[in-house]
C-alpha cells in the first residue's frame, strides 16, 4: 500500500543498506517517545510525518525540495503510519509487544520491497 | 553522535550567554577604569538631594558618609585628589588651602595635586551652586602628623 | 516622458526645501535693502535660565540687527548658553549675568537657544527659539506643503493603477535570489545560529542598559541606559522600521530568555516538542493591538521621566524582562511581544510601510503544501512563535516578528524576504481593516505624539515640559529615589500633560479625521457605505507611513543635535569619569555635545514630512480605489482627505519654523 508508494517516491537508488531504515526508525522512536510523554496525538502525528520527511532529504543529500507532491505523500504516508503507531499504543494497554511485532513487520515489508524492486 | 553535538552547541550557548550576562557586573570594575595611584583620593561630586559627594580614600579603604566625611592626609606628603564630576557643576574648594578647582563638568575629571605643610583641620566647601541643598555640601580635611597619620591609619 | 515624470514627483519635495534653502541663505541686506548692519542701535536682550527653560521663552529679532543677550543664572545650578550654527558655548555660573554678543542674525527663520552644560534631567530639553523676522521661510515651508499636497492630488487624479509615487506596487526584489548578497543572506537566515548570534550583543548592551540604570549616575545624558536607549535605539529602531521592517524583533531581547527557557533550547529545535511551559490557549478576545498600544500610550504619558531618569528607564526593563519570562512560561509563544511590548504596537503598525517584507516565494505552492511546518513547526524549526498565524499566507507584515523560523522550517525553500515599494500591502489590508479599531488607534497616537513629541522636547513651550516632569529637577538612580516625589500642584500639572496626550490621541484627533472621512465618503458619492462600518477604519491606514516619517524626521532631530551623549556612553555607561570600558576598551571615543548642523534642521525635516505627506496622500487614494472601485469616487475622497493630511503638514511646518 503507503508503503509501496514510499519507497517509489522518497529514496534514490545510491542509498546504503542500513541507512535505508533511517527515516523510519527515527520516525518510530520518536511516535514511541511523544506517546509516552502524553503529548497530543494530532499535532505530534502530523509533526512524525515531518519528520520522516526530513530524514528522507537528510539521506538523500538534500536540504529542501522544490516537488511540492513528494512533500505532500511522504508527510502524509509519515502521519498515517504514526496514527496507526499511536493507535497501537493506545490499545496496548502497557504491553508492547504486538507494537514492536508491528513496527519490525512494516520495517521488513519495506525492506522486503526494496529487495523484490531489485 | 548527532545528539552529542546537539547538545554540545547548546551547552556552548549556554556558557557564551551567561558571559554575556555577566556583563552586568560592570559597575565593579570601577577601579579598573578609574585612574587611581596608591594613595590618591577619588572624590565623585553629586548634589545633596541625590546623596552628596562620595570619598573613596584608599588608606581607609572605603567611602565615607557626607555627613562624617573627611579626607585624612599627611603633613609634607604630596596629596592626590582625583576629582569626578557627577550630575551637574560643582567646584570643589578649600579655602585655608588656597585650593579652587573652578567649575568642574558633569562627566569630566580635574586632577589636583598639593603636599600640606602645616597640621590641622580644613573645610571643604563646593563652590558652584548646584542644587537647593548646595549649602550641604561641606566637608572636613583633616591633615595629621606623620606619626599621627601612621598610628591612625596605618600603612 | 513617463519616466521623467516619476523622477520629478519623487524629488519635488526635495528640490523645493534646496531652492528655498539657497534662497533664504542670501543675507537679509541683499533681499531687503532697508535692513542695514550699521544703522540700528545694539540692542539689549534680558534672557533668564533657569531649570529647564528660558525667558523669554520666544525672542524675536530683525534681521541685521546688532544684539547683545544679557543672560541671567540660575540661582541653583549653572547653565550654557548656545546657539544654533554658532561656535560659542557661554557658561552662565549660578547668580551671575554674562554677556553674549554683539551678535548679527543675517539669515531669516528660526533659530534655536540651547543649554550647553549639564543642568539637570531635561537639560537636552532647555531649549528657546529665536525668530529672524522677517520669517519668510516660515511661508515657504508653508507653501511647499500646500504645494507636494496639490501636486500629489493631481497626480493621483490621473488615476495611477496600482503605484505609489510613480513606483509600481507589484514590483519587487527576492531578497534572498540577489547575485552575490543573497545566498550568503539566505544561509545565515537558515543557520540555527543567527537568532543567538545577533541578541547575544544585545544581551550584553541590556545588562549595561540594567546596571547604569539602576547604579550609574542619575541624570541622564551621562548615564548609558537613558544616553543610549532614548537617543541612540530610539532613532535607529525607527530607520530599521522603513528599510528593514521589523528588525528590531528579530534582536530584541526582552523576550528571548523566556522563549529560551520555554524551548529548552538556546540554539537548536528540541528533539520532543514539550515546551517548559502551562501551554495555555491565549485569549482571543485580548490577541489585538490594543494592548501594546495602550502600553505605548501609557508610557508616553510618564515619558518626561522614563526617558531622562536612569532609574526609571531600567525599571521598565527588567519588569518587560520579567513579563517575557512570565508570558512564555504560560502561554509558550510570543503573546508578551504581540499584547504587551510597548514597541511591538509601532514597530508592527508602521512595518507595512516598509521596504522590507517577509512573505512566499509562491503563494500557489505553499496552497498546495499539507504539512506546513511554518505554522506547525517542523524538525528544521518551530511553529511560527508570533502566531502571525501562517507564515505562508502573510499578507501583512504588522504581527511577523522576523524572527525567520519559518525560513528554517519550510522544507520547500518557499519563504523569502522580499524588497518592495512602500506601501504595497495597505490597500488591501485597509479595505478589509473595517473594524480593527486598534489600528486605527495605533495611527492617531503615533502620528499624534511625533509631532507632539517635537513640539515639546525641541519646542520652546516650556510650561508642557515641566507639567510632564512633575516639577522635578533632579535626575534618579536607585540610591535617591526619593526624590521622585511631586509636589500636590506639579501633579495637577501633570493631569494636564496627560489629559493633553491621551484626549488629543485618543479622541480630538480621531474625531477631526472622523469628521473628513465622512465628508470624504459624501463627496465620493458613497452612498451604500457606511463612515463608521466601512470608511473610516480603511481611511486611517494612510497614518501608518505619514506617521512614520514624522517619527523619522523627529528622531532624526534627536540624533543630529544629541549624538555625542550615546556615543560617549560606550566609553563611559556608569557616568562615573571612565574614559574606556568594558564595551569599548581604547580611550579618546568620549565626544562633548556638538550638534551636527542644527541651523539647517528646518531644512532637513521638512522635505522628509513633505514625502510622509505625499505617501499618506496616494496611500488614500489606493484605499479609496479598493474601496470603491471607480478612479473619480476614489479621487474625490483623497482630494477631501488631503486636506486634512495637508493641514497636519501645515502645523508640523509652523512647529519647527514657525
Amino acid at each position: 500500500m503507503e508503503k509501496y508508494y514510499w519507497s517509489k517516491l522518497g529514496k534514490g537508488s545510491d542509498v546504503t543498506a542500513e541507512s535505508k531504515l533511517k527515516p523510519f526508525s527515527e520516525m518510530t522512536d520518536y511516535v514511541y517517545k511523544a506517546w509516552n510523554a502524553g503529548l497530543d496525538k494530532k499535532s505530534e502525528t502530523h509533526y512524525a510525518g515531518a519528520l520522516l520527511f526530513d530524514f528522507i532529504l537528510q539521506c538523500t543529500g538534500r536540504r529542501f525540495t522544490s516537488d511540492v507532491v513528494e512533500a505532500n505523500a511522504i508527510t502524509e504516508i509519515g502521519r498515517k503510519m504514526a496514527d496507526q503507531m499511536w493507535n497501537q499504543l493506545d490499545a496496548s494497554k502497557g504491553d508492547l509487544s504486538a507494537y514492536n511485532n508491528m513496527i519490525s513487520e512494516t520495517a521488513d515489508s519495506l525492506l522486503g520491497t526494496k529487495k523484490a524492486k531489485k | 553522535m548527532a545528539i552529542n553535538m546537539e547538545y554540545f552547541w547548546e551547552f556552548t550557548s549556554l556558557i557564551i550567554l551567561l558571559a554575556g550576562v555577566g556583563f552586568i557586573f560592570v559597575p565593579l570594575m570601577d577601579n579598573m577604569f578609574t585612574p587611581a595611584e596608591v594613595d590618591m583620593v577619588t572624590v565623585h561630586l553629586y548634589q545633596h538631594e541625590s546623596g552628596g559627594w562620595t570619598f573613596d580614600a584608599p588608606p581607609l579603604g572605603q567611602t565615607m558618609e557626607h555627613e562624617a566625611a573627611a579626607i585624612i592626609l599627611k603633613k609634607g606628603e604630596l596629596a592626590q585628589i582625583y576629582l569626578i564630576g557627577g550630575d551637574v557643576i560643582h567646584s570643589f574648594v578649600v579655602p585655608d588651602l588656597d585650593i579652587n578647582t573652578g567649575p568642574i563638568s558633569p562627566g569630566k575629571t580635574k586632577l589636583i595635586e598639593f603636599t600640606p605643610d602645616e597640621a590641622g583641620t580644613f573645610t571643604i566647601f563646593c563652590g558652584v551652586v548646584c542644587s537647593p541643598e548646595h549649602h550641604f555640601l561641606v566637608y572636613k580635611l583633616v591633615v595629621l602628623e606623620p606619626d599621627e597619620f601612621e598610628a591612625q591609619v596605618g600603612q | 516622458m513617463k519616466k521623467n515624470k516619476k523622477i520629478v514627483l519623487a524629488t519635488l519635495p526635495l528640490a523645493i526645501i534646496i531652492l528655498l534653502f539657497a534662497f533664504t541663505q542670501f543675507s537679509a541686506v541683499s533681499i531687503f535693502p532697508s535692513v542695514s548692519a550699521q544703522d540700528s542701535e545694539v540692542r539689549v536682550i534680558e534672557v533668564k535660565a533657569f531649570q529647564f527653560g528660558w525667558e523669554p521663552e520666544i525672542i524675536h529679532v530683525d534681521a541685521g540687527e546688532q544684539v547683545i543677550f544679557r543672560v541671567e543664572g540660575d540661582n541653583v545650578v549653572g547653565h550654557g548658553f548656545y546657539i544654533d550654527g554658532r561656535d560659542f558655548m557661554m557658561y552662565v555660573p549660578p547668580l551671575e549675568t554674562v554677556e553674549v554678543g554683539p551678535l548679527v542674525f543675517d539669515t531669516p527663520g528660526k533659530l534655536k537657544v540651547r543649554c550647553s552644560e549639564t543642568c539637570g534631567p531635561l537639560h537636552p530639553f532647555m531649549i528657546a527659539d529665536i525668530i529672524i523676522e522677517p520669517n519668510f521661510p516660515f511661508a515657504i515651508f508653508l507653501l511647499s506643503a500646500l504645494a507636494v499636497g496639490a501636486i500629489t492630488v493631481v497626480y493621483v487624479q490621473r488615476g495611477p493603477k496600482e503605484k505609489m509615487l510613480g513606483v509600481p506596487l507589484d514590483k519587487e526584489i527576492d531578497l534572498l535570489r540577489v547575485r552575490g548578497i543573497g545566498p550568503i543572506l539566505k544561509r545565515a537566515l537558515q543557520w540555527r545560529g543567527i537568532h543567538f548570534a545577533l541578541i547575544w550583543p544585545n544581551v550584553v548592551i541590556f545588562m549595561i542598559v540594567l546596571a547604569s540604570g539602576f547604579f550609574g549616575n542619575p541624570t541622564g545624558n551621562l548615564n548609558f541606559s537613558v544616553g543610549v536607549v532614548w537617543i541612540l535605539w530610539l532613532t535607529a529602531v525607527e530607520y530599521l522600521i522603513l528599510f528593514a521592517g521589523r528588525t528590531w524583533c528579530t534582536i530584541c531581547p526582552l523576550p528571548a530568555f523566556g522563549e529560551w527557557i520555554a524551548r529548552r533550547r538556546i540554539y537548536g529545535v528540541h528533539k520532543l516538542r514539550k515546551p517548559l511551559s502551562l501551554d495555555r490557549k491565549f485569549p482571543k478576545y485580548l490577541d489585538n493591538m490594543w494592548g501594546s498600544g495602550l502600553g505605548f500610550l501609557g508610557v508616553s504619558l510618564v515619558v518626561p521621566w522614563l526617558v531622562t531618569r536612569p532609574w526609571i528607564s531600567s525599571l521598565l526593563f527588567i519588569v518587560l524582562i520579567l513579563l517575557g519570562v512570565g508570558f512564555a512560561l504560560i502561554f509558550t509563544r510570543r503573546y508578551f511581544c504581540r499584547v504587551i511590548c510597548p514597541a511591538n504596537s509601532y514597530i508592527g503598525y508602521h512595518a507595512n510601510a516598509s521596504f522590507l517584507a517577509v512573505r512566499s516565494r509562491d503563494k500557489s505552492i505553499c496552497d498546495k503544501h499539507l504539512a506546513k511546518e511554518c505554522m506547525r513547526g517542523g524538525p528544521k524549526g518551530y511553529a511560527c512563535p508570533w502566531v502571525t498565524p501562517y507564515p505562508g499566507g502573510l499578507t501583512e507584515s504588522t504581527w511577523c516578528g522576523q524572527c525567520y523560523e519559518c525560513l528554517k522550517s519550510c522544507p520547500l525553500d518557499t519563504m523569502t524576504l522580499k524588497y518592495r515599494m512602500i506601501g504595497k500591502d495597505i490597500a488591501n489590508m485597509a479595505v478589509l481593516a473595517k473594524r480593527r479599531f486598534g489600528m486605527a488607534w495605533m495611527g492617531f497616537i503615533r502620528f499624534n505624539l511625533g509631532i507632539f513629541y517635537e513640539l515639546v522636547f525641541f519646542g520652546s513651550f516650556w510650561a508642557l515640559k515641566d507639567w510632564g516632569n512633575m516639577g522635578i529637577i533632579f535626575g534618579v538612580n536607585v540610591f535617591n529615589i526619593g526624590v521622585l516625589t511631586p509636589s500636590s500642584s506639579a501633579f495637577m500639572g501633570w493631569i494636564v500633560w496627560a489629559t493633553i496626550v491621551a484626549g488629543v490621541s485618543l479622541f480630538v484627533y480621531p474625531a477631526i479625521f472622523y469628521g473628513f472621512t465622512s465628508i470624504a465618503k459624501m463627496a465620493a458619492g458613497a452612498k451604500n457605505l457606511s463612515t463608521k462600518n466601512d470608511v473610516f477604519v480603511p481611511f486611517t491606514y494612510a497614518l501608518a507611513p505619514y506617521g512614520l516619517f514624522i517619527w523619522l524626521a523627529f528622531t532624526l532631530n534627536l540624533i543630529l543635535v544629541n549624538w555625542a551623549y550615546p556615543i560617549s556612553r560606550f566609553s563611559d555607561p556608569m557616568g562615573w569619569g571612565w574614559e574606556s570600558s568594558p564595551l569599548i576598551p581604547v580611550e579618546g571615543l568620549k565626544f562633548a555635545w556638538n550638534p551636527i548642523a542644527p541651523e539647517l534642521l528646518p531644512y532637513i525635516l521638512m522635505p522628509i514630512v513633505l514625502i510622509g505627506l505625499a505617501l499618506a496622500i496616494n496611500t488614500t487614494y489606493n484605499i479609496a480605489y479598493k474601496l470603491f472601485d471607480d478612479q473619480r469616487m476614489a479621487f474625490r475622497a483623497t482630494a477631501v482627505m488631503s486636506i486634512l493630511h495637508t493641514g497636519m503638514g501645515l502645523f508640523f511646518a509652523w512647529v519647527i519654523i514657525g
